[in-house]
């Protein structure tokens, strides 16, 4: 009876009727499915088959219903629409899919892709035939993560999932002058860069694209009370990259220019694994480099100068090198 | 819903692959071994009038433990999986990205041709998701440099090979050599860091690939089993891992509302607002190193107050700068 049958197993029961019927079924047939058979009135069994239609274009199925010339509705699913087609993948490219579940999966480390990532691979792997995984699998030796802070990791889930389903969020965010201020917002892309997790969105109340620190929003994270999945599109040609500054060390005000920093040869390859292709980087005396960046603030360059203990000399601009000889001989003296 | 989903997108995966052992099965579906059992005890329940045995989902499984095979009766009508939903496209296709971040050339180009093919071969919504250009999640990119040294350690790794590393150490200040046996590569933050037991150690340790400055492979193969994930050892970077000491910072009173304000909220972090309007920040400290960056990001508004160990790191830093800069 429809009392120790779950809205789980009701609505596989469906699917399974949907599926092995070629043509389709009518209410006759559904109302001998387990979880539709418990007496209530047709009304009622007739506003639950519909929620349940409604819940299964989560999973990728839709259901139509048509109206014969007696009025009898029937039920299908457009297997054409509906069902994966047949996947021709290389074994390559299945270990490859492989490789990305367990990278991103095993430890949850896809954030807030995870649910929706895992359903993607699984279907890939069903879709692509039954010769779908090579008989020895390689071991899982790479661990993606796209969490960071604990507090950042919170905020990471609702957007993540906002991005994905293209809904508006709401959210109190609380800029560098210490006003906050209530902002609801089209998610366009979340960013990493040294130290935090940064959105892009679009605020239609402020008409255009602001980035957001997250640990610089307060409280939590909501959906906007009247969004609703599939709202917006992110605009045709919509850069991140460029949208994001790419001074990572930082570009406003009290920022200085033509930055150049040499580094011994200790380090040098630290500074090319980093930089090469993405800033200008030219070989100095015994071995070393010397990186030359467009903008700096001091203190974002300085956290990064601070992992290469003497191995570092700001060579340019003079007052940026004069700023950090003063600030140290002041530091070592408190520390004195 | 999302339960349904899955169990559906397992239904489809094990009828297309017949006699999949139990651990396998398991693995390419990102369950637990005892999950996989509990999701198809639920898939055992589903069936339709007129409630013959071929009209209901059965499973059978041969051989012990996870090396047991399974076989799925009656389950043919799931055999092709849904439709992917607009969300588990964008999901794959950022995951794939960002995978592509740290690969290495063939691997772009395996990951390309991959994506062009489901793009090509899913339609509606879900096709167009995949073959939009705008991408969601935007992490560093990773220098060539980087993405062969990745693909070098991960090969390293699933073969077994002892690796020779010259690597920086942050805490010394020096290049130095070791042995080491490769176990995984994970990536956290901004940074990958190679899981390895360092033989000069005697102990696993957390490498920063970026500061591995040459990697060779040797001919011998380390015979030890790879420790299990939750024996692994976790990760010591900036705010996680084994706290030994608690960090005490002053902030001027120009910067101490920013202070303040970023971090009033973390959770283990105690924010004080002195009457002078100085700030002071305590929290758990568990690299040494991380903490003099920290402080220096702050110039002449932060000073470390305690421990004694943490003042004597920060000290030597701006020696060691003081010293470069008068060469």
């Amino acid at each position: 009876m429809a009392g120790e049958i779950s809205r789980n197993e009701r609505q596989l029961n469906l699917i399974s009727a949907l599926l092995k019927a070629r043509d389709g079924i009518d209410w006759q047939r559904i109302s001998t499915i387990a979880g539709y058979d418990d007496g209530l009135s047709r009304r009622s069994l007739q506003k639950r088959l519909e929620r349940d239609i409604k819940e299964l274009q989560e999973v990728g199925l839709l259901v139509t219903a048509t109206t014969g010339e007696e009025g009898t509705r029937t039920y299908a699913i457009d297997r054409g629409r509906c069902l994966l087609p047949a996947l021709r993948l290389t074994p390559e490219q299945r270990v490859l899919l492989y490789r990305v579940g367990v990278s991103y999966l095993d430890e949850g480390g896809a954030g807030p892709l995870t649910e929706h990532l895992s359903r993607a691979l699984v279907k890939l792997q069903a879709g692509s035939g039954i010769d779908a995984l090579p008989d020895e699998l390689p071991p899982g030796i790479l661990r993606r993560s796209l969490h960071r802070r604990p507090a950042e990791a919170r905020h990471l889930d609702v957007i993540g999932l906002a991005l994905l389903e293209r809904r508006r969020i709401r959210f109190n965010y609380g800029s560098r002058r210490r006003e906050e201020s209530r902002r609801q917002v089209a998610p366009y892309a979340l960013v990493t860069r040294r130290g935090g997790w940064y959105l892009i969105a679009y605020d239609p109340e402020r008409k255009g694209e602001r980035t957001f620190k997250l640990s610089r929003i307060r409280g939590k994270v909501s959906f906007a009370p009247d969004s609703r999945v599939g709202e917006y599109e992110i605009p045709a040609g919509f850069d991140a990259e460029r949208s994001f500054s790419s001074d990572i060390f930082g570009a406003g005000a009290g920022a200085f220019c033509e930055v150049q920093v040499r580094f011994d040869a200790d380090v040098a390859f630290i500074i090319e694994n980093e930089f090469s292709g993405l800033h200008r980087i030219e070989p100095a005396a015994g071995g070393g480099v010397v990186l030359h960046l467009e903008r700096a603030y001091p203190f974002e360059l300085m956290r990064y100068l601070g992992e290469f203990a003497g191995h570092w000399e700001i060579i340019a601009p003079k007052a940026l090198r004069e700023q950090t000889l003063n600030w140290v001989h002041t530091a070592l003296g408190r520390l004195a | 819903m999302s339960e349904v989903a899955r169990l559906v997108s397992l239904a489809s995966f094990l009828a297309s692959h017949p006699r999949i052992s139990l651990g396998e099965a398991a693995r390419a579906t990102h369950r637990t071994p005892q999950e996989l059992l509990k999701d198809m005890n639920a898939l055992m329940m589903v069936g339709v009038h007129p409630y013959t045995p071929s009209d209901y989902i059965g499973y059978a499984t041969s051989g012990p433990g996870e090396n047991g095979l399974i076989t799925l009766y009656s389950a043919d009508h799931f055999k092709r999986p849904p439709n992917f939903t607009p969300q588990e496209a964008l999901a794959l296709k950022y995951a794939l990205e960002h995978y592509a971040q740290a690969a290495d050339g063939p691997t772009r180009r395996q990951i390309d041709e991959l994506a062009a093919a489901l793009a090509e071969s899913l339609h509606g919504q879900a096709a167009r998701e995949l073959s939009r250009r705008e991408r969601g999640f935007i992490l560093p990119r990773r220098t060539e440099r980087m993405r062969e040294m990745i693909g070098r350690l991960a090969r390293a790794g699933e073969e077994r090979r002892v690796v020779e590393l010259e690597y920086f150490s942050a805490h010394r200040g020096t290049l130095s050599r070791r042995r080491v046996h490769p176990y995984r590569i994970v990536e956290s933050g901004s940074h990958f860091y190679l899981l390895a037991l360092c033989e000069l150690a005697g102990a696993t340790r957390h490498f920063r690939v970026d500061r591995i400055r040459h990697a060779q492979m040797l001919d011998e193969v380390f015979t030890e089993a790879v420790p299990v994930r939750s024996k692994a050892g976790r990760m010591e970077p900036a705010m996680r891992g084994r706290q030994f000491e608690t960090l005490m910072v002053e902030f001027s009173r120009e910067a101490g509302p920013d202070v303040l304000e970023e971090y009033g909220q973390l959770p283990d972090v105690e924010v004080t607002a002195k009457a002078n309007g100085r700030v002071v920040l305590k929290l758990p400290l568990f690299n040494e190193t991380w903490a003099v960056g920290f402080v220096m990001s702050f110039g002449e508004h932060a000073t470390i107050l305690r421990p004694q160990s943490a003042r004597d790191a920060l000290k030597r830093t701006l020696e060691q700068a003081l010293k470069a800069h008068q060469a």
